[in-house]
């Protein structure tokens, strides 16, 4: 029962597409992952657009028109949606400026003489006594 | 009988938890050792206590008492004994009992074994212990009581949900639950401290310890779940960002945080307030991740359902919040660190640039928790945040930190020059580039595997590469072997090559989730009996499906012949039940695995024609993931090693 070129990249893409598609009656699943009916019936749906040549998006918003945007696996990035990928990117970027900008503040406040630590042979041995240091 | 034993111990250990929260207080307040001594002694006896109303719900499970809601709603003739012990914590109340359980035995052991606190602070961590405790009784006794009878005599149980009847279901609920409620140890020690005006690095060692424990067992639990899922939920995958696993993995990232800074603090004495606002995250998200799942509005999997229970919880939660927090701002000015960082290129700043990129994976697991509400909220619209959307945000964040995993250890203590750290970046980076080429010319073309693949390298090369000059260092100071020579430089520092054995670990854990979400290969397909079907250099030949009748299910069991590249390499046997009772089916995958991929069948359908829906799948690199588990374990227990060695009786 071998497949086609045509049907193998039309079944991965349809993979790719269910995965990003919700079952509209499973608890927070993704048609790929269940076997009702419904899912069934739009994973069919899915391949048939796919052979008829709709693209991702197209099928994606086929599917958002008829169902809501709660049947998409991740909102799409428009309207109010966008706050849900805009705030974390925001958050962390701002956590990290933040965080250095407080060390570069402490550093400034208790300059401190770089010296070149040279090549140092001893460095693993004197670590077994920073070691001690360490377990004390 | 033994539920009536299971209820009445409950009521007597609510008394004794009364008095040994008051004992402590007072014996603390008008410094009475003897009240505080018998303080202690309370607690011990309630680990008997509960342990003996523990037996009591596990009696009546084995005896088949179905007078007992609890029992009935869990089990059923049918189900084999060897359940009973996870029947016993499947459900609400009965989980809650376990919870208590580990609870008091891990407040009496970090009472019995606390090291160098002090006998002003102690008291205080129990008192701050037995107020968790109790809280936990209230609500176990009068609105989740797993001893709850019905009045009319029933002769047979619903059974065992058919999900949790796995291997992986005797160590992942325990596990994880230990986990989050061992937050609160090193929480009540850091809170203890602080509410005696000890601001300093007193509770540190204990801290670290406890948080170590709780990160272990999350850790634990964590693989664990998503191995269950992996083998069990039927479609191959091993992590799907439900809204409870968020729960338990938010207080784990934490906690990661929190064993890499309180590094800093046992070593320099430095994040002093940092770290008490870090085990303050862990506890309130632990808390969170306890309550999630018992009266919580997300759908999911794991809910237990909604009831009055949610509301208790969230009062709680909301207590183990503002409660720390408000000690947190109390103590305020004291908390200030005995030094100061002094460069960008220091370990110290790296570890802070860790727990910042921490709490960022935690903050984006949190905001696509709850953003699905916030939406419907504000403006009444309904969207679902699933695995796309945490592959695209955490995903480049979890990449990042595992370069700085890399990069981290090489960068000495205090203050460095780009001088040194070139050159202890020399070896690693050479081998990435090498290793990066190598990928390409193999036919790797996705950015995503190539950086992860070559990071993995990079990280790999600089733990080895120290690994081997300790070695060769103290190999030719004493003159042993080799590997004596290794194990020695390990024992020397176990906090340290404890911790790279974990990061090993974490090396593992990435192999298998890039090469499986980048490299799977999956086919449903339905195949009649003496049907072959070739996927990729596997081929399957269907031969038939043995159905087995038992009292509770049906169970299907599909034989496939299994060749690679033409030879024969074994019969896979997935598997199919239904459970009427439960109107519920569940799979079993059979999976052949490798180190280099796994060849994994499940059986979705199976129809009156003998025909069986298959999903066929190809999930390269699996097998690391679960290898990590034991890597994992081994890594915690050596970090562990001396504090437990040298933790004098208080």
């Amino acid at each position: 029962m071998a497949q086609g070129p045509e049907t193998e990249s039309v079944e991965t893409e349809a993979q790719l597409i269910d995965q990003m598609l919700m079952c509209p009656v499973c608890p927070a699943e993704s048609i790929d992952q269940v076997q009702v009916e419904i899912a069934k019936q739009m994973k069919t749906k899915v391949r048939q657009m796919l052979l008829d040549g709709y693209s991702k998006k197209e099928i994606l918003n086929y599917f958002e028109e008829r169902y809501g945007s709660d049947i998409l696996a991740a909102p799409p990035k428009r309207g109010t949606m966008i706050f849900a990928w805009i705030v974390p990117v925001i958050v962390v970027i701002a956590m990290l400026c933040i965080g250095i900008g407080v060390i570069l503040k402490m550093i400034k406040r208790h300059p401190v003489e770089l010296s070149d630590n040279k090549n140092d042979p001893q460095k693993y041995i004197r670590m077994d006594d920073q070691n001690k240091i360490d377990e004390s | 009988m033994f539920a009536d034993i299971g209820l009445v111990t409950l009521w007597i250990s609510l008394v004794i938890a009364v008095y040994s929260l008051c004992a402590a207080v007072l014996g603390r307040l008008y410094k009475v050792t003897e009240l505080i001594t018998s303080s202690y002694r309370g607690i011990y006896i309630l680990v008997v206590l509960i342990f003996v109303s523990t037996l009591g719900l596990v009696g009546a499970f084995v005896s088949n008492d179905f007078q007992v809601l609890y029992v009935a709603a869990h089990s059923n003739l049918a189900m084999p004994d060897i359940y009973t012990w996870v029947a016993f914590y499947s459900g609400n109340e009965g989980s809650l009992l376990y919870i208590t359980m580990i609870l008091i035995v891990f407040s009496a052991l970090s009472i019995r074994f606390s090291g160098k606190v002090t006998s002003d602070v102690l008291p205080i961590v129990a008192a701050i212990l037995m107020a968790v405790l109790i809280f936990f009784l209230l609500v176990i006794i009068f609105m989740a009581n797993p001893f709850e009878k019905s009045l009319i005599p029933m002769i047979d149980g619903q059974g065992i949900n058919p999900l949790l009847t796995h291997f992986g279901m005797f160590f992942h609920p325990p596990a994880l639950m230990a986990g989050l409620i061992c937050c609160a140890i090193p929480m009540a020690f850091a809170l203890a401290h602080l509410i005696s005006g000890k601001c300093e690095d007193e509770w540190v060692d204990q801290g670290r310890i406890w948080g170590l424990i709780a990160w272990g067992l999350l850790a634990v639990g964590l693989l664990l779940g998503s191995w269950w899922a992996y083998t069990i939920l039927g479609w191959g995958g091993f992590w799907f960002w439900d809204p409870v696993e968020n729960a338990a993995f938010m207080p784990w990232i934490a906690l990661t945080a929190f064993i890499h800074s309180i590094i800093v603090q046992k070593r320099r004495s430095m994040f002093r307030m940092w770290n008490i606002v870090i085990i303050n995250i862990a506890f309130s998200l632990s808390l969170y991740g306890m309550f999630v799942n018992r009266g919580g509005p997300v759908p999911s999997v794991h809910s237990f359902g909604a009831s009055d229970l949610g509301w208790v919880f969230l009062g709680f939660l909301a207590v183990g919040i503002m409660l720390p927090f408000a000690v947190f701002i109390w103590r305020f000015k004291l908390l200030t660190s005995a030094r100061s960082l002094e460069s960008m290129l220091s370990r110290e700043a790296a570890f802070l640039i860790n727990n910042l990129l921490l709490l960022g994976i935690a903050f984006v697991t949190l905001w696509g928790t709850v953003y699905p509400l916030i939406s419907d909220l504000l403006w009444d619209e309904r969207i679902t945040i699933a695995r796309p959307y945490y592959d695209q945000v955490n995903g480049p964040i979890m990449l990042f930190l595992v370069v700085i995993m890399g990069i981290g250890p090489l960068i000495p203590w205090r203050n460095s020059n780009w001088k040194s750290v070139a050159r202890a970046l020399k070896l690693p980076l050479a081998a990435t580039v090498i290793s990066f080429v190598l990928l390409i010319i193999g036919g790797i073309r996705e950015i995503i595997p190539l950086i992860a693949f070559s990071t993995i390298v990079f990280v790999l090369i600089g733990i080895l590469r120290e690994w081997f000059k300790g070695t060769k260092v103290i190999s030719s100071k004493s003159g042993s072997m080799f590997i004596v020579s290794w194990i020695r430089l390990i024992l020397a520092n176990r906090t340290r090559y404890g911790g790279y054995i974990v990061h090993i670990s974490v090396l593992m854990v990435v192999l298998g989730v890039v090469g499986s979400s980048f490299y799977d290969y999956q086919r449903d397909v339905i195949l009649m009996p003496g049907d072959t079907y070739d996927i990729k250099s596997y081929s399957v030949k269907y031969i038939k499906t043995e159905e087995k009748l038992y009292s509770d299910r049906v169970e299907f069991t599909s034989v496939l012949e299994t060749y690679k590249d033409n030879k024969y390499i074994g019969e896979l046997r997935p598997q199919r039940s239904f459970y009427p009772d439960f109107n519920m089916a569940s799979t079993r995958a059979s999976i052949r695995s490798t180190p280099v991929e796994d060849f994994y069948a499940v059986p979705s359908e199976n129809s009156e024609d003998g025909s069986v829906a298959f999903r066929f799948m190809i999930n390269p690199l699996m097998w690391w993931m679960w290898m990590a588990g034991p890597f994992v374990i081994i890594g915690a227990v050596i970090s562990l090693w001396p504090s437990i060695s040298r933790n004098k009786v208080s």
